[in-house]
């Protein structure tokens, strides 16, 4: 059976160092102002009581993803076999429709990246595509568990690999003795915004669960 | 003949006989001709990726790194896996190195300045020139005023010790580095007690231990049950990467309980399971609170108040005086707030916690086993009094049981590998020199020439004293103690490389003055700076000469670590040097040519530029005493070898055997740590750790080697005679006062002291109106306290970095950037370009810069809300300018700036230039002449502030 | 950098007097100046090249304009004296050296890569470029191969060989280094250089700086001008 990947961090050993941020801008070559992954860092209370909360955030990789279900392109942006939702550049017509259907702002578009895709057959279903010229239409980015990465065989993402609170835990969630499997039946940890019903599979173990009211937001400046 | 047409006619053979270069040979001048097969070898290796193991060098946590490069750029940044320093991971700033390389700000080729100091203006010059040029200036300085007159400030630790090497061979005793202007303070107990340096919590994991069946295991396990960090930021400030994960896993492993001593909630605080926040220039009084509290409620008897494990007394002397010492201010009150010293009620007075807090630290950390107090750069290493805290940590740890413990805390400096050898060139300060003292000529070493340890403030001061410069340069050097006891010497000559003392060696303001001074016939009274670096930062502005240094992934030599275990790594060079720079090596090797051809018999190819034609061979004469320290230790690390010899050599040949014992010498010799060596092994050597080093390994009884002081015990009393010999870490400083007929230093004067104290000692810090009488006064009309502390990734090296613009960190760094546009480093998705540079519009607010962090409720009351452009002024009239931070993670009366992030004047700085304008320059606002009684080091975070709306 | 060349002696077998003259042409005498200018700024021999370009024989006559009118500014700061000198330097260093940003930045790179960086693909396609035709940067020079000071090294390499070649009949030599030099000229230096040059000339009114970045582009302009086959 295919893994089944997933990820899960540990809010009790993240320190804010944000090295899963940079680590990823540097494997992924993210620009300035666009995100694949950012920790929310959150000052809140008054003296001495004051609190600071760390939240790393990424894509959630949803097993009930609205952002593929909004997308015109059939497979420009889809399930993997592997779990992550991934995007396909050669096919992506950079619409952005899947950006705002996004509910936690995990995507983005690639500002130096124009699209190959021939746009013109989707301008029917999808109007405001003619209002950007052709050579202005960039394809969306976002969190792909480092799949370059995976594929060159190195089972880790970059932002678990440089994790130095070792509070990122990247794995198969359908091997039961791995890790994260472990974790996630031991200690029952909770996704964001279980709410919006998309299925995450990406999970916080949060002691204080007001991290998540504290530290809340876009992944991306919307 | 007219000049000009004989200028003409000379221009005119000089293009002449340019020309005829084209005759020889290929005619080329940079290129050259290659052979069908050399053409064919270079084609084949293009394309392939290679992966190196280094270390870092963006700050001074020094990770182990592996980088992979593809055709000759740096493509991607890793951690090595093999170093358990940072055990494969890679920080922010680490993963942002290419952003730093191939930066569009950094130093591209020699320059010669030809406007004022300060101007900033330059012409380019090729190396021949730069260094001619320089060799020249040295030559006649020590000619004119002897080589002492020079200084040579290496700025970063790292690579030190080829510009330490070539300026001690030239002469000059006066080379120092980046530890003057670090923490010195902090260091002084363990310095003085046990002869080592920084304390840090037993974290580091993996662990490599020798098992009961002779083999080695690797031990993840975590021990340690308390942690207080007492003004230190691991999280944040100097990103110690096993401390940053160790203290995470051992809450979660070990049931570690930690608590932060800090005035702002650092980000260490926000872990913490209690963040107890006192006034500013405290922690010796917290400290002595604990250690009052710790012996008067110490019951043996009762496993509740079990504090003291008083087997510390076998392997430590002086004990008993140094209690006495310590008791004696408990009957004694003080004139601040009348209270007895060291008692709860007087700590709650002064450090504004409450009894109760003190009360329960004290208790908590006697009572908790095994735990680690370790105290920080940002409190006592910049008090002006951070000394007395520093020697009551020291005791605190050690008669708890806790120093050396599996878990407690740990000397780095005893456990790190030793490197440098006789590279660093130290045998040079040894050679005789003669100078003319009140017409005798009088004779001594080059080393009795050093302006501080023999000079007339801060004897003692064994790092250096940078911070005193600006007046070295103004008014001179007075040598006050040795052989050469009443010279004077001028400061002629600044070689600083890495260092950007301008901007950071206490305040800015007075280092402008100084070297702008010039004599009355119109000349600097400097005669010569020289900044070496890979980054233009405002000391350069200053700079005659600019050379352009290799960038850290350009250069190799050894990690410079504090680690909690022994290890050794090697930092490769993974590509070649930029533009027109040149390695550390390749530096001092043509310095050195330059001044032999010029005359100095002093510098010699032996010693340079025949000795070391690669880059490998000076590091492997600095690897050559790896690791050097002592077969010790519980378990012992080699159990078949002799316990207490010295080990030498490489792991491997170690557990093969394949070594000689030197009885006479009492060392264990195997093959040699070299560069080879480590490149085969990821780049890293480990050796086995042990705990408990002080005592034999099969009895309770001292070893004779550890620590290395004068006793080979913890000396609690710092001079004393006995059996007709003197000990203790004062002893050598209190005899060159009494061989100068008890004259005093200036620094120790300026506290009442006339000699250095035989055991504990306290004084007042200074500009505390809370603790120091003197200051009382300027607290109404300048009500905060105003400290600072380092923000890791937002210091000179990084601030041009935008992956690290992006991060809000803390109160200090926050998005409250107004708009700009500037050229910027960029990432690359696809494509085999890491980097792209862009002009780039950065929206306000996005962009992370340098702020005033306050306290929410004091910005309320001084009607003033995040964003709000403030003025801050003290009480010597200095002001600077920054946008409010305002945060409920603030002690109210406290004001926090980063070390670093505001007000950068150079426009090297690329981003944070564009915001220096509303970013604050802490500096600005220290005292320049408030430098420390013993070390001389600048009172960073001692200083009071008026803050109103800009 | 040191200017010793460490090559070996020169092939061939034409005799030193029609060698000398040969690599005293103004085409070559100007690109020599260019390079050593932009290698390692103003100095006397920049001067002097120019000098004695502006009375060498050989090239298009717009070549032997922009040569007299270098010749001109050189003239009228010899005239103006020492002060001219030095501002020439720091005039040069503020352009394209440091150590601030400069309004003109002398590598193909940062004008031809999006990266606008140094050390880019652009970097390696000069490289194979040279090493193609045999040549690579000296092991102790360390800027990247695409700095206009290597380039115009590489460029007077091929224009002296096509002298010396045609000189001594050697026709097949020849006809290689001319192509080598149209396609490096044409296909690569064309496609940045004026733009650096535009970013030069908009950023000072120095006259000899002016005259020698347009010497620069009527070079260019030469090569495109002229038969590929030479």
């Amino acid at each position: 059976m295919a893994k089944q990947y997933g990820m899960l961090i540990d809010l009790r050993r993240c320190i804010g160092c944000t090295s899963c941020q940079v680590g990823c801008k540097m494997e992924n070559g993210v620009p300035i102002g666009g995100f694949r992954s950012r920790v929310e860092i959150q000052d809140d209370g008054d003296y001495p009581a004051a609190k600071r909360y760390f939240l790393p955030k990424f894509c959630n990789h949803c097993d009930d993803a609205p952002c593929i279900q909004a997308c015109p392109v059939k497979g420009a942006t889809y399930k993997g076999e592997d779990g992550a939702v991934l995007v396909n550049r050669d096919l992506c017509i950079g619409c952005a429709r899947c950006v705002p259907a996004c509910p936690y702002g995990a995507r983005y578009l690639h500002e130096y990246l124009p699209i190959k895709n021939n746009p013109k057959p989707y301008v029917k279903d999808v109007p405001e595509l003619a209002k950007t010229p052709v050579k202005n239409l960039r394809v969306v980015d976002k969190c792909d568990f480092c799949s370059a990465r995976l594929e060159a065989g190195q089972e880790e993402t970059a932002c678990a690999r440089n994790c130095f609170g070792k509070a990122i835990v990247f794995g198969d969630l359908a091997d039961p003795n791995s890790r994260i499997s472990k974790l996630v039946a031991s200690e029952k940890p909770d996704v964001r915004h279980p709410e919006f019903g998309t299925k995450p599979r990406v999970y916080y173990i949060a002691p204080d669960k007001k991290v998540f009211d504290a530290a809340d937001g876009s992944l991306n400046p919307s | 003949m007219d000049i000009k047409v004989s200028r003409r006619e000379f221009l005119k053979s000089a293009g002449y006989a340019a020309s005829a270069t084209a005759l020889q040979g290929s005619g080329l001048l940079a290129l050259n001709t290659l052979t069908a097969s050399e053409a064919k070898a270079v084609q084949l290796g293009m394309g392939t990726y290679q992966v190196r193991y280094t270390a870092d060098v963006m700050c001074p946590a020094e990770c182990g790194m592996e980088m992979w490069v593809q055709n000759g750029r740096l493509a991607k940044i890793y951690g090595n896996k093999a170093v358990p320093m940072n055990d494969g991971a890679c920080c922010a700033k680490g993963a942002s190195g290419q952003q730093l390389i191939y930066s569009p700000y950094r130093l591209k080729h020699p320059l010669i300045r030809v406007g004022e100091r300060g101007e900033g203006k330059f012409r380019q010059a090729s190396w021949d020139e730069a260094i001619d040029l320089i060799a020249r200036k040295l030559t006649d300085i020590k000619k004119k005023y002897g080589a002492e007159s020079v200084v040579m400030d290496a700025g970063d630790v790292t690579d030190r010790d080829h510009y330490h090497r070539l300026f001690f061979a030239y002469g000059t005793p006066n080379c120092v580095e980046h530890g003057a202007i670090c923490d010195t303070p902090r260091r002084h107990g363990p310095k003085l007690m046990v002869n080592g340096k920084r304390w840090e919590p037993d974290l580091m994991r993996p662990q490599l231990v020798r098992q009961a069946d002779g083999s080695l295991k690797h031990d993840w396990t975590y021990r340690t049950k308390l942690i207080v960090y007492n003004g230190w930021n691991p999280f944040v400030a100097t990103r110690i990467a096993y401390e940053s994960r160790g203290t995470v896993a051992a809450q979660q492993e070990s049931g570690c309980k930690v608590i932060v001593v800090d005035p702002a909630l650092s980000n260490t605080a926000a872990k913490a399971d209690m963040w107890l926040a006192p006034r500013a220039g405290t922690d010796g009084d917290l400290f002595g609170a604990m250690l009052r509290y710790i012996l008067e409620n110490d019951n043996q008897s009762d496993p509740a108040h079990k504090y003291i494990d008083w087997n510390f007394k076998k392997y430590s002397v002086g004990w008993d005086e140094f209690e006495a010492a310590f008791k004696s201010w408990w009957t004694k009150n003080d004139p601040i707030n009348g209270l007895p010293y060291f008692s709860l009620d007087w700590a709650a007075g002064r450090t504004g916690l409450t009894k109760a807090q003190i009360q329960e630290v004290a208790h908590l950390f006697g009572i908790t086993k095994p735990a680690a107090l370790v105290w920080g750069m940002q409190s006592p290493g910049h008090h002006f009094n951070g000394y007395c805290a520093s020697i009551i940590g020291v005791a605190l740890n050690v008669i708890t049981g806790n120093f050396e413990a599996p878990g407690g805390v740990i000397d780095t400096e005893l456990v790190k590998s030793d490197k440098g050898g006789s590279a660093t060139g130290k045998q040079f300060k040894k050679r005789k020199v003669v100078r003319r003292l009140a017409g005798k000529e009088v004779e001594g070493e080059v080393e009795h020439l050093h302006m501080d340890a023999f000079g007339s403030k801060f004897p003692a001061a064994w790092d250096d004293v940078v911070a005193d410069y600006p007046d070295v340069i103004e008014n001179g050097v007075e040598i006050r103690y040795g052989p050469f006891r009443g010279h004077r010497y001028p400061m002629k000559g600044y070689v600083l490389r890495t260092g950007n003392s301008v901007y950071t060696g206490s305040a800015p303001y007075a280092w402008q003055k100084a070297l702008a001074a010039k004599d009355a016939a119109g000349n600097h009274k400097l005669e010569l700076m020289v900044v070496i670096d890979t980054l233009y930062l405002e000391s350069a502005l200053y700079a005659d000469v600019i050379l352009p240094e290799a960038s850290y992934a350009e250069r190799q030599s050894v990690a410079d670590i504090y680690p909690s275990h022994p290890l050794i790594y090697n930092r490769d060079a993974v590509i070649e040097p930029l533009y027109e720079s040149k390695k550390p090596i390749e530096i001092m090797n043509l310095l050195a040519k330059r001044l032999a051809d010029l005359g100095d018999t002093d510098l010699k190819g032996a010693d340079f530029w025949q000795k070391y034609r690669t880059e490998e061979d000076f590091v492997n004469e600095m690897l050559a005493p790896a690791p050097g320290k002592a077969n010790i230790g519980t378990p012992l690390p080699y159990p078949k070898y002799p316990e207490g010899y010295t080990i030498i050599g490489n792991p491997e040949s170690l557990e093969k055997g394949d070594v000689t014992i030197d009885d006479a010498k009492k060392r264990i010799i195997g093959k040699p740590v070299t560069v080879e060596w480590l490149r085969a092994n990821k780049g890293v050597a480990v050796w086995p750790m042990s705990w408990y080093r002080y005592k034999k390994s099969n009895a309770d009884e001292p070893n004779g080697v550890f620590p290395p002081t004068s006793t080979h015990r913890i000396e609690f009393k710092f001079d004393w005679t006995e059996g007709g010999k003197r000990f203790g870490g004062y002893r050598s400083y209190n005899e060159k006062i009494e061989k100068a007929n008890n004259e005093s230093p200036e620094g120790l004067k300026r506290v009442g002291f006339k000699k250095y104290p035989p055991t504990f000692f306290w004084f007042e810090t200074v500009w505390n109106p809370h603790t120091n009488p003197e200051y009382a006064k300027y607290g109404k009309d300048y009500p905060f306290q105003l400290i600072c502390g380092k923000v890791h990734h937002a210091m000179s090296g990084t601030q041009m970095v935008p992956w690290l613009g992006e991060l809000k960190t803390e109160g200090t760094w926050q998005p409250l950037n107004n708009a700009f546009e500037c050229e910027l480093p960029e990432g690359q998705a696809v494509g085999r370009e890491p980097i792209k540079a862009v002009k780039k519009k950065i929206k306000a607010n996005s962009y992370s810069v340098g702020t005033v962090w306050m306290n929410n409720g004091d910005a309320k009351r001084l009607g003033l809300k995040t964003g709000d452009l403030v003025v801050v002024t003290n009480p010597l009239n200095r002001s600077t300018r920054g946008k409010v931070f305002a945060s409920g993670g603030m002690r109210p009366g406290v004001i926090k700036m980063g070390f670093g992030t505001g007000g950068r004047f150079s426009p090297g700085l690329g981003p944070a230039y564009q915001s220096r304008s509303y970013t604050p320059l802490h500096n600005e606002m220290v005292d320049p002449t408030a430098l420390s009684p013993i070390m001389g080091f600048p009172a960073f975070a001692d200083m009071i502030v008026a803050v109103r709306k800009a | 950098m040191s200017l010793a060349t460490q090559d070996r002696a020169t092939e061939g077998w034409l005799p030193a007097a029609a060698a000398d003259q040969v690599v005293r042409s103004r085409p070559l005498l100007a690109i020599d100046l260019l390079r050593r200018l932009f290698l390692f700024g103003p100095s006397d021999e920049v001067l002097g090249l120019a000098l004695t370009a502006a009375e060498a024989p050989g090239g298009t006559p717009a070549l032997a304009n922009a040569v007299d009118a270098l010749r001109v500014a050189t003239e009228a700061g010899i005239d103006a004296g020492e002060p001219w000198m030095s501002e020439l330097a720091v005039e040069f260093t503020r352009l394209i050296v440091g150590p601030a940003q400069t309004p003109a930045v002398p590598y193909a790179s940062f004008y031809l890569s999006p990266s606008r960086l140094v050390m880019t693909e652009e970097t390696l396609a000069v490289r194979r470029r040279y090493v193609d035709a045999g040549v690579a940067r000296r092991s102790d020079v360390r800027i990247p191969d695409d700095h206009l000071g290597l380039e115009l090294d590489f460029v007077y390499f091929l224009e002296r060989a096509i002298a010396l070649a045609q000189a001594s009949g050697d026709d097949d030599t020849a006809q290689a280094s001319c192509g080598r030099r149209a396609g490096f000229v044409r296909g690569h230096m064309s496609q940045w250089v004026p733009r650096f040059a535009s970013d030069v000339l908009g950023a000072t009114s120095h006259d000899f700086i002016r005259a020698a970045v347009t010497l620069l582009l009527v070079l260019l302009l030469d090569e495109e001008a002229s038969q590929p086959e030479c």
